[in-house]
């Protein structure tokens, strides 16, 4: 199999000869004795095209990639960006704000591969969580529990 | 195919209990400044573009059910 590894990190391979890229990440703690989960730094770049690493958790379980909503301030997003959205979570049903413009997302280790995202922003959601219809339509995840680890792959 | 090892580093070193609730900076892993409010914190001098900008969960030890 070709390898990759001749392309200088952070350049591109050509279209033609891209083959799927993985990465294995730990589950790792958000402080110490808080229990290890897939979280997953991803660089996010807004609508004003300020960028800033962000911490989430991957999350089979969410449709789409969603954020506290103060990130939404941080990332240029106003009333005229943003539209009212219902949606449903383990506890019950509530109202966030979509983004109608994409903001856009990157593996820092791998900022070739861009994730196209319209967030969900939720008042009082503490968490961003790393969805399936944008982050998971560019990366495979495989959850390794037993190794308390994960592994990406550019689908 | 390779399979390359990323983001191995804890990701922070140290307890952020203090700061559950507020917005925290991080950087290599320490908390370098706090506010209440996201937009404050990105808006300090001593925050840099680069700093991670975490909200603390409350409650972190939470079991999580997202």
């Amino acid at each position: 199999m070709i390898s990759l590894s001749w392309y200088p990190h952070g350049v591109p391979a050509p279209f033609f000869c891209r083959l799927p890229q993985s990465f294995t990440i730990p589950y790792r703690e958000l402080s110490p004795g808080n229990g290890a989960r897939p979280y997953l730094v991803l660089v996010l770049t807004g609508p004003n095209g300020r960028s800033g690493p962000v911490w989430g958790i991957v999350d089979s379980g969410a449709d789409d990639s969603s954020l506290p909503f103060s990130y939404a301030i941080l990332m240029g997003y106003t009333a005229s960006t943003l539209r009212s959205e219902p949606f449903q979570q383990v506890g019950g049903a509530g109202a966030g704000y979509r983004a109608t413009e994409p903001c856009t997302a990157h593996l820092p280790e791998n900022p070739a591969v861009k994730v196209e995202m319209h967030p969900l922003f939720v008042q009082g959601a503490q968490t961003p969580l790393w969805g399936r219809q944008d982050f998971m339509k560019r990366y495979d995840v495989t959850f390794l529990e037993g190794q308390q680890r994960f592994i990406i792959t550019t689908s | 195919m390779t399979v390359q090892e990323i983001q191995q580093d804890r990701l922070t070193t140290e307890d952020l209990s203090p700061y559950e609730g507020t917005w925290v900076a991080v950087r290599d892993g320490k908390v370098v400044a706090s506010a209440l409010d996201a937009r404050e914190l990105r808006d300090r001098p001593d925050v840099h573009e680069d700093d991670l900008l975490v909200l603390v969960p409350t409650r972190g030890a939470g079991t999580f059910l997202l």
